[in-house]
């Protein structure tokens, strides 16, 4: 007899089976069929009405999924600890920021700074207000510049700086070569007469002193390339050199040289370091990563073996934790606008792994669902490649990468060379 | 005011009847569709008791959804429209029942026995019952994507959303149960 349905169509194929259930005469029913529905109705309405009692069948019915997520929690708390000391080192260099603003307000309007732990006062016999960072002003022409700020805050305030009799003379002599050529006066401040040789009018009033030395340290300053107000130099200064981010994205899983067509899915967090403010970042963080793939047969070799042939279509699900270590070069290196290439290696944990394969024998085919979670080697290498785009605004950032992943070994219950093509989108924002 | 139902009602009688909950109508309902019922639940079943279990459910819906449907006023078209709604109802208590037991089959299937083959003879005529002994042997999936799409006419959308599958699932479902059912007419052909 000829094969004849070997080729068969699909429309002839599917109108065999088309044809034959309309040409079905349909039968009545059996004796007892009725019977046998009402029972089965009393039943349901008996079930319906059944309260829905929920008892945990063991103790561990809660914790038993924490348990079953416990890759994935882990992964989770170190990212939440990890955003918290960011977060602490930020809000420490904020509050540093402002005690260093009030310090200034404090010198030129007379406030008293906030004082935090930071705050240093320095020993002075002239400094009385405790403000460090005028202490570490530079010595000019033998006198501290702070003592010219204090001098001018006391007789600002009419103070116990103020000298008995204020009568000042304009004194050439007393002028220093700097101050000839600069046409600068910089005045001399002596501890038991403190402003004596301020350079004053005869009826200058101490406003209009207060106003002569500022606008002289002003240029002072200006000459020695010194401003009173630069903080020193900090860890916590603010730079933009630290991203944080947050990404997610989509994937075709690939499996040697196969890729599938259903994506997947993953989200995670970043971290990125700008190097020496030059083109080149370190990227890291924690990716939570779900692949699904179909397998060709002789790519499937669970314990090393081969599978047997009455295993067909096997396709696999698989939950991972990536911790991408990445070095990003700035190939476009804009304010704004970046274009950048990234590679690096991804040490990767299966948390979960499934598979469904259509089992055949002598009694027909069946669909097999197998978890094998902790079966096959559970970690593995990954090479990432990226290229990418990132657009800024302000301090924030958003940046598309599309990126390929390469394995450098073999994973899993099937020992698979799993890969993957994808593109992620991240926000990120500068710390 | 209830009605009383003769021998040979009529089905705007009979689901007059149903809507009132008059237990006579209803059986009448059951007997007069249980063949067609079962011809649509076989498709969706691995076993004759499943289609009957399949259909059973399937009744409890139709009589419960009963006063929701709408007679034409054209009586002539009242019982295409009406077996068109039974069966839309039969399927998806198919389906539904698909998914229930989703992961009872794929526990349970290594020990399912089918027992009865189809005898060897012309393709050409196997009746109903012998090619729906091909399509049970299909996985759950794979049946139900064929069924939908060849004998019922669905699209793969419809499928896709009736089953919760993408489309992309439903078409490669397709394409491996039309493979193995080509295997299987050629086994039965040689």
């Amino acid at each position: 007899m000829s094969n004849k349905y070997k080729h068969i169509s699909d429309d002839d194929l599917d109108a065999l089976f088309r044809d034959a259930a309309e040409r079905y005469i349909p039968q009545p029913p059996p004796q007892g069929a009725w019977d046998h529905f009402m029972m089965q109705k009393r039943l349901a309405i008996i079930e319906k009405e059944k309260p829905i009692i929920k008892e945990p069948t063991n103790k561990l019915w809660l914790v038993y999924p924490i348990l079953r997520k416990y890759g994935v929690v882990a992964a989770l708390f170190v990212s939440v600890i990890g955003i918290a000391i960011i977060w602490q080192m930020h809000t420490g260099r904020n509050k540093l920021k402002e005690q260093q603003v009030a310090n200034v307000e404090q010198t030129v309007h007379g406030k008293e700074p906030p004082r935090g732990p930071n705050f240093v006062q320095k020993d002075s016999s002239l400094l009385k207000t405790g403000d460090s960072l005028y202490n570490e002003l530079p010595t000019f022409q033998g006198k501290t510049l702070a003592a010219n700020y204090h001098q001018a805050e006391g007789q600002k305030n009419n103070t116990a700086l103020q000298p008995a009799n204020p009568q000042h003379e304009w004194d050439n002599s007393s002028l220093t070569p700097e101050a000839h050529s600069t046409g600068i006066n910089l005045p001399t401040v002596q501890p038991d007469q403190p402003h004596s040789n301020v350079p004053k009018d005869k009826d200058a009033t101490p406003s209009t002193d207060m106003a002569i030395i500022k606008k002289e340290q002003t240029i002072v300053h200006k000459e020695l390339d010194i401003m009173p107000t630069k903080a020193p130099r900090n860890k916590f200064v603010a730079n933009g050199k630290w991203q944080i981010g947050i990404l997610a994205g989509a994937n075709l899983t690939k499996v040697k040289n196969d890729i599938s067509n259903t994506p997947g899915v993953n989200a995670g967090i970043i971290v990125q370091r700008r190097i020496n403010g030059s083109r080149v970042s370190i990227e890291s963080g924690v990716i939570y990563e779900n692949m699904r793939y179909a397998v060709a047969n002789e790519n499937f070799n669970p314990n090393g073996k081969p599978v047997s042939n009455k295993v067909s279509n096997i396709s696999g699900t698989c939950t991972m934790i990536d911790v991408p270590v990445n070095v990003r070069y700035d190939m476009v290196h804009t304010k704004k606008r970046k274009a950048f290439v990234s590679t690096g290696v991804s040490p990767t944990i299966i948390v979960q792994q499934s598979y469904v394969y259509d089992y055949t024998d002598e009694k027909g085919t069946r669909l097999i669902d197998r978890d094998v979670t902790g079966k096959g080697k559970g970690v593995y290498p990954v090479a990432n490649f990226s290229i990418g785009y990132e657009q800024k605004w302000d301090k924030t950032s958003v940046q598309v990468t599309p990126y390929i992943k390469i394995p450098m070994g073999e994973i899993g219950y099937g020992n698979l060379e799993l890969g993957g093509l994808g593109t992620q989108i991240t926000l990120k924002r500068d710390l | 005011m209830r009605i009383t139902l003769r021998t040979d009602h009529s089905l705007y009688d009979v689901i007059r009847g149903c809507k009132q909950g008059v237990p006579a109508a209803q059986r009448s309902l059951y007997d007069r569709y249980y063949g067609f019922g079962m011809t649509v639940c076989m498709r969706y079943a691995k076993n004759t008791e499943e289609a009957v279990e399949i259909l059973n459910d399937g009744f409890i819906k139709v009589f419960g959804a009963i006063s929701g449907f709408i007679v034409p006023d054209n009586e002539d078209t009242l019982p295409k429209l009406f077996m068109a709604w039974v069966k839309k109802i039969m399927i998806n208590t198919g389906i539904n029942h698909f998914k229930l037991f989703q992961k009872f089959y794929m526990l349970n299937q290594s020990t399912t026995n089918v027992e009865r083959q189809v005898a060897a003879k012309e393709i050409d005529n196997l009746a109903y019952e012998e090619l729906l002994q091909l399509i049970q042997k299909l996985s759950p999936a794979y049946r139900n994507t064929f069924c939908l799409y060849a004998i019922d006419g669905y699209k793969h959308e419809e499928i896709a959303e009736l089953m919760g599958i993408s489309v992309g699932t439903s078409k490669s479902n397709l394409l491996k149960a039309r493979k193995n059912l080509r295997k299987m007419l050629e086994q039965i052909n040689e």
